[in-house]
Parts: C-alpha cells; structure tokens; sequence
C-alpha cells in the first residue's frame, strides 16, 4: 500500500536529541542550544497566548527547530473536531515552521468539556476508524504531517476487543499519518497490564517512527505512572536501543515535567541518549536544518 | 435473558467521563456496580456498566482530581487560604457545576468567581469571595493575554506633550492592550493583604467601592495591579470603550459627569485628571499617543 506519509517521512529533517520547553527550565534550556538540538513545545501554551508565553516561544524560534506536541486534540472523542483550535495550532505551526506535529492516541473531551487528561480509548474496530477519520481530517486542515503517540494508561476500557498493536497499525496506516514512539509508556505499560514490551515494540508499523519519546515514571501503589518526574531508567534506555536499531528516527525527545534535578542531570541524560545515537543512528545528528529541508517535508 | 451488545464508543466515553468526574454517580457505581441513572435501563446497559474496571475508574479519577486542585490552588492561593480545607469541595463541585470549554489548562479558572456566586452559604460567610476570586484570576487573564507585547512609546516624547495643552487635547491616548479594570464592592486589595498576612478577618464585612487597574507591564511581561480612584477608573474605562477619543474629550466627559453630580470644583477635577493623565503614562497604563 502506497503511503504519501512514508515518502513525507524519507524528507523529513533530523533534528537529532531534543528537550520539552518547559517554563520552569526556559532559561537554562535557552542557555544550552550547544548541547540541546532542538525543542517540542505544547502548542495549548502558546496558542493565542501573549506576554510571557509569547517571548518564551520568540526565544526558542530563534534558538532552536521546534515541533509541536499537543494534549489536547481529543482525536478520540466523539465530539465534533475542534476547528478553532487546528485552526490556531495550524498559525503555530506556521510560525515556527514545524517539520510535523504531534499529538496522543486518546481522548480528552466530552460533550465540549475537557479533562485535560490523556484518557484511553477502548480497543476495538469502532474506535480505530473513528480515530483514523479524524486524523486524516486534522491532518488535511493543518497541512503538516501529523504523528500519534501511544499512551501509558491504567484501566481496561470497555468495548476493548483488539490488542493495542492492532489498534495502532490500523489507525496508523487509515490515516496514514506517522508514530510518536514513546518507549516509556510502552514499559510502564508492560508492567501494569503484564505484556513483553519486546514483543510489543515487534508489533508496531516501526517503520512510521518519526520521533521518540524517553522519560521517567513514578510508583503509586501497585501501578507505574508516567509522570515525567524521575531519571529515565536502564529499562527504557534498553527499549530505546531496540528501536535505534530496527527502524530509521529523525527526533528523540527526554521528557521532563516535574520533580526537576540540576540541569545538568537532564543535559547528561540527553549525551546517554547522544551516545546511543551516533552508535546505532548517526544519520540523525546529521542536520540538515535548512528553511529548503523544512519545506520539502510538506505532503 | 442478557443481552451482549457491543457499546458504541459515544456511550462508553459518555459513562467514563461521567464516572470519572462525577462523586455522586462514581460513588453509586462503586457501591452497587452500576451508575444511579442506569438502574432502568437495559440489561445490555447494565452489562456494560458492570464490565467497567472499578480500580481503574478510581485511579483516572483521582489523577484528574489531583490536577484540577493544584490548578486551582496555583491560581487562587489565598482564596485557598481563606476557605482552607472547603477548597478541594469547592473545585471538585465548580467542576461539575462549570466543566471546563477551553483546550488551555488555565480556561479552567476562568468562571470560578462566577460559580462561587451560587454559593450561598460561603458569600453569607464571606460576600466578598466572589471578587476575591475575580482579583486573583485577572492576574492570570492579563500575564497570558493574547494582544501583542507592546512596546511603550518614548516616555519624554510623551512627557513633552503634555507640555502643550492645545496639542495635547487633540491626541488620542493608546492603551495598555493587556489591560483589566474592575469595580468592586468590597476593598478587595487590602482583604487579600490581611489574609496574605495571616491577620484575623472581622465578622461582618462593611462595603467599600473599590477600583483596580490590572495591566501587563510592557517592559517585564509581569502583572501590575493599581487602585485607583473613581474618576480615574471612569476615565480608563472610557477610553477602552472608545478607543478614539482625545484627551480633550475624556477630560471634559470626566469634568462634567463629576461635576453635574456633589463634586463641584472644575479646577481641582481637572488637575486630578491631568496627574492621573501623567501616571498612566509613566506606569504604562497608556502606552502610546496619536
């Protein structure tokens, strides 16, 4: 099956080993542009948004690449899509001139309410065609190519009768839009819900990788939560070198939210992922970062 | 006979979403396995309602507790203080009463003072809540506020226009974009001081109209708040309603509104206007002149 996504993909620039802009590590963040390849922003906090927000993000365009990664798209709600908010995100884009744009395999509204949480969807044909209309239809109002990325969640949805990797390939390949591999949800959620996260890894389309995440989780309980709160761990760095080496990445991407160390510790656990880049693909610190490259991603 | 139907993706949203956000139907579902509306329904319903993962619906929901808290106390830190441990109540029902409409996190907030209205019992307690909440969010409303980050102009060249009062008549004061002005009831300002600082609230609240200037300095990006008098909240409040008068025109408007009511010396009201004037331009109230 012919895939205008995968050639979109054979375009698209390597931005190499990147950070979350966060507002509490800005301003070392911008102090570090020679160790920090790039930034993913979330566009819902900067979206029409002025003062602070809007210097923040006028900083980071001149500093660094920049990709959007969104929470609040609700791909998976029932609800009308959210136009104003493509809308706005779309301007976004096109300010900061993103290579593609990012959002979660979830919903999160209801009715026009918002939980502001990345909730699960059920497992099942209903959802994922439901889920993979929609993205064709956001993908086309924003006119950039769009990646989904797996969650981490802690309930079994009713109605699931599909395994996740199922569910993925075929939203996936229906929308024909790409994959954001977090391989820190992968693992918590193998340890949650008890599943070989190898063998999980082996089920995706990893071909349509474009960007991975790696973070760090925290315990409640019995349960491991994605928290982006902790140092990433050898298990996940392990599941990141899995991937390196099946399939070709243009963007990693260490997310950290809260519970924040000396930045030195997050600029040290970016040269642990460098390392493990220009071992097994040392094609993506090779940037090619020119307005040309950015433009030739466009479907 | 039960029957085994598939849920439809709409009902299996609906019913979590309700599930996770609602106390009154999570509990009824977590007592008796099935939510209270749906004691009549189908028996395929009710097969759903009981294939839900009970611990599941607990964990989202305090996740989505926990963050709908922490919103609230970061944005109403001294309504938090003043109400103590009702606080976390008071979110989780403004939630369900005013679900958030807006994709950004801190929309939320946005109609907390008018929920807190509908608290009867709280406004007998404190009848100034609702505008001690208002006074906490414009803080938020102006920081993030979507004007442009407007450079003031050169302040000697709007010193020197004052220098000339026909000229100076005939120009338009530009204002602040990110700008809010408020009328209160209540002496909101000093109450968030005295609970700020721990002091002990009277019994009973006397009202004492009060007028606040919020605005974004252009130089910081940071929130200023400034109390004004009458006049002058009249004046700002004019000039943002009709972006096109003059100094001239907002003046005598000011004069003879005052004038026609006790206040009856032109001279000094114009003096206080003109010093007004002057202290909008050197806060950056008004940014600008054309």
């Amino acid at each position: 099956m012919s895939s205008e996504f995968l050639a979109a993909k054979a375009k698209m620039p390597n931005l190499g080993i990147g950070l979350g802009l966060r507002r509490e590590l800005a301003t070392q963040t911008f102090a570090s542009s020679a160790s920090i390849d790039w930034l993913e922003l979330v566009p819902e906090n900067y979206m029409n948004l002025g003062g602070h927000a809007r210097s923040r993000l006028d900083e980071a365009k001149s500093k660094f690449p920049l990709v959007t990664h969104g929470v609040n798209l609700s791909i998976g709600s029932t609800d009308p899509l959210n136009v104003d908010y493509l809308r706005s995100l779309s301007n976004l884009l096109d300010y900061i001139d993103a290579p593609w744009w990012s959002d979660h395999l979830c919903f999160t509204s209801v009715d026009g309410a918002y939980l502001h949480d990345l909730l699960p969807l059920p497992l099942s044909s209903e959802a994922a065609v439901h889920v993979a209309k929609r993205a064709r239809e956001a993908q086309a109002i924003v006119g950039r190519p769009m990646l989904l990325e797996n969650i981490s969640y802690y309930m079994h949805m009713p109605g699931s009768h599909v395994a996740e990797t199922d569910f993925i390939c075929e939203i996936l390949e229906r929308a024909d839009c790409g994959l954001l591999l977090d391989v820190n949800n992968v693992y918590v959620n193998s340890v949650n819900l008890n599943f070989d996260p190898y063998k999980f890894l082996d089920e995706l389309p990893l071909e349509r990788v474009v960007q991975i995440h790696i973070a760090g989780h925290g315990r409640s309980d019995e349960v491991l939560i994605d928290t982006h709160g902790a140092a990433v761990i050898e298990p996940v760095f392990q599941l990141l070198e899995y991937v390196l080496k099946r399939c070709e990445v243009k963007a990693i991407m260490l997310e950290r939210d809260q519970n924040y160390p000396e930045f030195e510790e997050i600029l040290a656990e970016l040269d642990q992922v460098r390392d493990m880049v220009k071992k097994f693909q040392p094609q993506m610190l090779n940037k090619d970062l020119s307005k040309n490259a950015m433009q030739k991603c466009r479907p | 006979m039960i029957k085994v139907s598939q849920p439809k993706l709409n009902d299996i949203e609906n019913k979590l979403y309700r599930l996770w956000t609602n106390r009154q139907e999570r509990a009824a579902f977590i007592e008796g396995g099935k939510g209270a509306e749906q004691k009549d329904d189908s028996d395929s319903v009710d097969n759903f309602t009981k294939s839900i993962d009970g611990k599941g619906v607990m964990l989202y929901s305090s996740l989505i507790e926990l963050g709908r808290v922490d919103l609230m106390s970061s944005i109403f830190p001294v309504l938090k203080d003043l109400v103590g441990k009702q606080f976390k109540t008071l979110v989780l029902d403004y939630f369900e009463q005013l679900p958030p409409n807006h994709y950004n996190l801190n929309q939320s907030a946005s109609r907390f003072a008018e929920y807190l209205r509908t608290v009867e019992k709280l406004n007998g307690r404190y009848p100034f809540i609702s505008e001690l909440a208002d006074y906490e969010w414009i803080e938020l409303a102006v920081l993030e506020d979507d004007s442009h980050n407007l450079m003031r102009s050169d302040s000697k060249v709007m010193a020197e226009s004052s220098a000339d009062p026909a000229r100076f008549a005939g120009l338009k004061p530009v204002l602040n974009c990110a700008f809010i002005a408020r009328h209160y009831n209540y002496p909101v300002p000093r109450l968030l001081a005295e609970i700020q600082a721990g002091q002990k609230l009277p019994r009973r609240f006397k009202q004492e109209p009060t007028y606040v200037v919020v605005y974004r300095d252009p130089d910081t990006l940071d929130a200023r708040f400034l109390e004004v008098g009458e006049v002058a909240y009249r004046m700002l409040e004019n000039v943002k309603n009709n972006p096109h008068t003059t100094y001239g025109e907002l003046i005598t408007a000011a004069c003879s509104a005052e004038s026609a009511g006790k206040n009856k010396d032109v001279q000094a009201l114009l003096t206080g206007c003109l010093e007004a004037i002057d202290q909008f331009k050197n806060l950056a109230i008004i940014v600008a002149e054309i």
